[in-house]
């Protein structure tokens, strides 16, 4: 080269050539390899060194190729010269780097490590700082000779990276990795290490990481630091713990491994941020999850079990923390807390044995106790996690509608009545009403039940029955809290569900007005009314009242019905009134005591009282000729007379004919002078729990029947299958069909002609308009 | 069980017009008798002749007496196979009843029109629907619509009816399921009727099940007596048949 050069150097220009700098910029560069301090001029001054060495060259070559240009030998300058600099350099660093090494091959441990660590430090430094006297050498000619493709060349900085790489780093990175993997163990161990020992060296490992492919790209390439470090210590991580793990468990209970687990996982995490590359945590992380957590998984099932027993709350949240790490791994412990659940809750019910059969409150109450119990573990040990919040509401689903109370009831539906039982309890005026509220908050915890009842449809029944008499009887405690829990009940299953609540609310407040202004009206007239005489009009198909059976009304009370009806089709044209005399009651005054009595009794009792005005005794078969009242239920209305002792007869009261003569019993006495003999009947009470369950079946294949038509309505052609599936679907807010009910309503429907199976195709029906 | 005559029961000894039916067509099916040898036309005028030998002195039709004394020229048993088989031919609306229409066309599209020719025609049509699936479908779906009581507008034929009509149906082609299906009706008299979809469907699942009721599933589409029946079958195999069940049955069935 030089050669050429010399031949075609054209007088009159300074020549420079590389030797004539070479001596002092080695020199400069062998003070900056020793770490010595270097004055700015001296490093502007190896800067101008190389700068003067590549101009210069830079010129001849220009000149040369300007003059060769004809022979087209070299074209655009390409053969910018810098290689003879570089190469020199490069000798340098790989001298200095043998000799170095020679220092360092022998150690082992910790000396290694710092042995290691210092010189890379210092070299990183020197380097940095050749980098920076060789700018233009990096700009000019190694940029050219990268951009022409050429390999093995390097911008002077990572030219010493791949030097240190090629002659320290190969030749030590085993008795270093291994080294800080010793400590790292030691570490582990509970030892105190100097963690920028190994950082050091994994700084190194990750500036090692070039793109040989493409010096110039930015970015680390971890490939070093993955292949010389990461891969061998996640193995050995895992080996570690793995030991660990097994011998802990060994001698320790389970809990207290977790919490041991839990350390580790955290101390691994801060391992991770101190001293090794952020990239390994994700590795890490699941390399110990895999060995402290998912090789143990079994064990955490069976202990799963015994916290839940135990009751030990922070445990198990302990342990859902840990299993939570585990893809999927929770479903096991999700699992085993529904039935650990749903066997708690059916537990709780039996040892309630039969007083949650017959007291709403003690039923409601316990399976409140058991949800309350379970929801605040899922909230707080379980993060409220999904899946255990649907663990918890199946639990609550099986319990609640299946347990020893429902089986000896021999129905889910118990399940419902209850509720509405104990909603009746809480609504209903009595001296145990709670503060407004308490019974706000009692209301709400009804409607955690009530989310749980798969025969919403029952409640209703119950309760709209048990409201119905609250109204009329006006007995409700509070109309707000009765607003309330209608709303409550509407949010939770729609404005249907509860339309029948809601217009039985609305026409007790119309009939205060209407009782008002037939008051006025009596006032009005010139022919005042001789008694008290109160009234609720009820909107037919709203109440789930029956109509009353044959009775005639006493000549006493029927100029007050009369004028009513008049009022009434004077207020409304066309409105039918029907009277519920099963439903109404009054007040008698006696005159035939000792002393003067008001009896509060039903219309019927009242019927058969008033007959005693005009005889004192009076045949079974007399009282039913004038009150047309059954004669079955005549003699159950005498019983609770007679047993009022306020009539007598020569028959046992159990043995009454429609020859038995009933007498007025004179003799008549009581402390008080307002009596109660209003008490309702044992067979209407038993009659009516029937009529209720009767009608819930009925109800229930209608509502199947019209589900059905809407579903067909809109498919058009449906499999059977799919039409049983969306039925369910449909009504799952209501109730839980059977599917043979489904069925029957299918065959109902085929045979009304809303369907007809498909011609040809198996299974499926075809809606017919 | 008689066809033909009318002392199968009160139900159908009225003699009465009956239009229900009438305003259903009768069913379209192929006229062309691919075993007819025979290549003259059927004579009109004998067909309304040989009508006219049994017809009613009342009434332009032919009815039980009437019917009762052609299957006597016919050297058949009003309740025999056979003459369920000419109903069907003859695309009878009801029980014990021919009407002109129905007895000239009928026998026009057998290619017959004497006595004779009906008697030899009768046992080449059983061969036919016995061998044929699709004729024998047809006139086990004819079977139900026949046996209705058309005049009081009964769409659900009674269960003793219906009994005595599959047995009749199934002379020919009689599947292994029908006798414990039968003694399943037979004592279970709260099943009051059969439905037509449950009297079409039998065949399906007779074909179905075969003699075996293990391979039934209940969710499939099958109408809910079925499952009623293969759960009783299966309660009679166990030897625990509850009461309850059938109570619930009988609850399904009001």
């Amino acid at each position: 080269m030089s050669g050429h050069r010399n031949q075609n150097n054209p007088p009159g220009l300074k020549q420079i050539d590389l030797d004539q700098i070479w001596g002092d910029l080695r020199e400069g560069i062998e003070q900056v390899y020793s770490r010595q301090g270097m004055s700015k001029p001296r490093y502007m001054e190896l800067y101008t060194h190389v700068y003067n060495y590549c101009t210069s060259v830079h010129q001849q070559i220009n000149r040369s190729t300007s003059t060769k240009s004809k022979k087209g030998q070299v074209s655009g300058g390409a053969q910018l010269v810098g290689l003879e600099l570089y190469k020199r350099l490069r000798d340098f660093l790989r001298n200095y780097l043998i000799s170095l090494l020679k220092d360092g091959i022998d150690l082992m441990d910790e000396d290694v490590l710092q042995f290691y660590t210092r010189q890379w430090e210092e070299y990183q430094f020197s380097s940095k700082v050749l980098n920076g006297v060789c700018a233009y050498l990096n700009r000019h000619w190694v940029r050219r000779e990268c951009e022409e493709g050429r390999k093995g060349i390097y911008e002077i900085y990572q030219l010493a990276l791949v030097t240190w790489r090629d002659n320290l780093f190969k030749q030590l990175n085993k008795q270093v990795t291994n080294a800080v993997l010793k400590l790292i163990e030691r570490e582990r161990n509970g030892e105190t290490i100097n963690t920028r020992l190994v950082s050091g060296v994994i700084n190194c490992y990750v500036e090692l990481g070039l793109n040989e492919e493409d010096p110039g790209a930015k970015g680390q390439n971890l490939s070093v630091y993955k292949e010389s470090f990461e891969n061998v210590f996640l193995e050995d991580t895992e080996r570690f713990y793995t030991r660990e793990s097994t011998e802990f468990l060994r001698q320790n209970p389970v809990t207290e491994y977790m919490k041991k687990a839990e350390q580790r996982l955290l101390e691994e995490h801060k391992r991770v941020q101190v001293y090794l590359h952020e990239t390994t945590l994700d590795r890490l992380a699941k390399t110990c999850e895999k060995v402290l957590i998912e090789k143990h998984l079994e064990i955490f099932h069976a202990e799963f079990q015994n916290l839940l027993d135990a009751d030990k709350n922070e445990d198990l949240g302990r342990m859902y923390q840990l299993v939570a790490r585990i893809p999927d791994g929770l479903g096991e412990l999700r699992n085993l807390l529904e039935s650990h659940i749903a066997s708690q809750g059916l537990a709780a019910i039996d040892k309630c044995g039969d007083s949650a059969n017959n007291d709403p409150k003690i039923y409601v109450n316990t399976i409140l106790e058991v949800h309350k119990k379970y929801n605040a573990l899922v909230l707080t040990a379980f993060n409220n996690d999904s899946g255990f919040v649907a663990a918890l509401d199946k639990a609550c689903g099986r319990f609640i509608n299946s347990n020893a109370v429902t089986r000896q009831a021999n129905s889910s539906s118990k399940s419902p009545e209850l509720l509405a039982k104990y909603c009746d309890l809480l609504l209903k005026k009595s001296s145990k009403n709670p503060e407004e509220a308490e019974l706000e908050d009692t209301l709400n915890q009804v409607m955690v039940v009530f989310k749980y009842i798969e025969d919403k449809d029952v409640f209703q029944k119950f309760y709209s029955k048990m409201l119905a008499k609250r109204l009329v009887q006006h007995m409700s405690a509070s109309d707000d809290a009765e607003a309330s829990m209608i709303s409550k009940l509407k949010q939770a299953c729609g404005f249907e569900y509860t339309s029948k609540l809601q217009r039985m609310f609305q026409d007790i407040g119309v009939s205060k007005d209407l009782n008002e202004q037939f008051r006025i009206h009596l006032t009005n007239s010139n022919e005042p009314l001789d008694i008290d005489f109160s009234i609720q009009v009820l909107s037919s198909g709203s109440w789930p009242f029956q109509q009353s059976f044959t009775f005639s009304l006493p000549t006493e009370l029927e100029r007050s019905v009369h004028r009513f009806t008049t009022f009434y089709s004077g207020q409304h044209s066309g409105r039918k009134l029907n009277w519920l005399y099963n439903m109404s009651k009054g007040e008698l005054l006696t005159n035939c005591f000792k002393n003067r009595y008001t009896l509060q009794a039903s219309t019927f009792q009242m019927a058969v009282l008033l007959q005693f005005n005009v005889s004192d005794s009076w045949t079974v078969q007399q009282l039913h000729e004038s009150t047309q009242i059954k004669v079955d239920f005549l003699v159950q209305v005498l019983q609770i007379l007679l047993k009022a002792k306020l009539l007598q007869s020569d028959d046992d009261e159990n043995e009454l004919h429609s020859n038995s003569s009933i007498a007025l019993f004179t003799g008549y006495k009581n402390k008080k002078l307002r009596v109660n003999i209003n008490i309702p009947m044992k067979t209407e009470l038993k009659v009516e729990q029937e009529t209720t369950h009767k009608h819930i079946e009925e109800d229930r294949k209608l509502l199947i029947q019209a589900a059905i038509v809407r579903i067909m309505k809109m498919r058009k052609v449906l499999k059977h299958q799919q039409l049983v599936a969306e039925v369910l679907n449909q009504l799952s807010s209501r109730f839980k069909p059977r599917v043979h009910v489904i069925k029957k309503c299918i065959d109902i429907l085929i045979e009304k002609e809303y369907l007809e199976r498909t011609e040809g195709q198996k299974d499926t029906y075809s809606y017919l308009a | 069980m008689v066809v033909g005559s009318d002392n199968c029961g009160s139900l159908h000894r009225d003699k009465t017009p009956r239009t229900f039916y009438s305003r259903i067509p009768p069913l379209g099916r192929s006229t062309s008798s691919g075993g007819d040898g025979k290549g003259r036309e059927p004579s009109e005028a004998k067909l309304n002749a040989m009508f006219e030998q049994y017809r009613d002195c009342n009434e332009d039709a032919m009815l039980a007496d009437g019917i009762e004394s052609l299957c006597a020229d016919l050297s058949v048993s009003p309740d025999e196979f056979k003459v369920l088989v000419l109903a069907w031919r003859l695309s009878a609306e009801q029980m014990c009843r021919f009407s002109r229409a129905e007895f000239v066309s009928g026998c026009r599209a057998m290619r017959v029109d004497s006595v004779k020719g009906i008697q030899a025609r009768l046992p080449e049509l059983v061969v036919e629907v016995t061998r044929d699936p699709e004729l024998f479908k047809d006139l086990y779906r004819f079977t139900f619509r026949f046996g209705l009581d058309a005049e009081s507008g009964q769409r659900i034929l009674p269960s003793d009816m219906a009994i005595c009509l599959w047995r009749l149906v199934f002379s020919v082609r009689e599947p292994p399921i029908l006798s414990r299906w039968l003694f399943f009706l037979e004592t279970h008299p709260q099943v009051r009727g059969i439905p037509r979809d449950t009297w079409n469907m039998f065949l399906n699942f007779s074909e179905a099940v075969g003699d075996d009721l293990s391979s039934y599933d209940d969710t499939e589409a099958w109408p809910s007596l079925f499952d009623d029946f293969v759960e009783f079958e299966n309660d009679q195999m166990n030897q625990n048949i509850s009461k309850d069940k059938d109570e619930i049955i009988k609850q399904d069935c009001n």
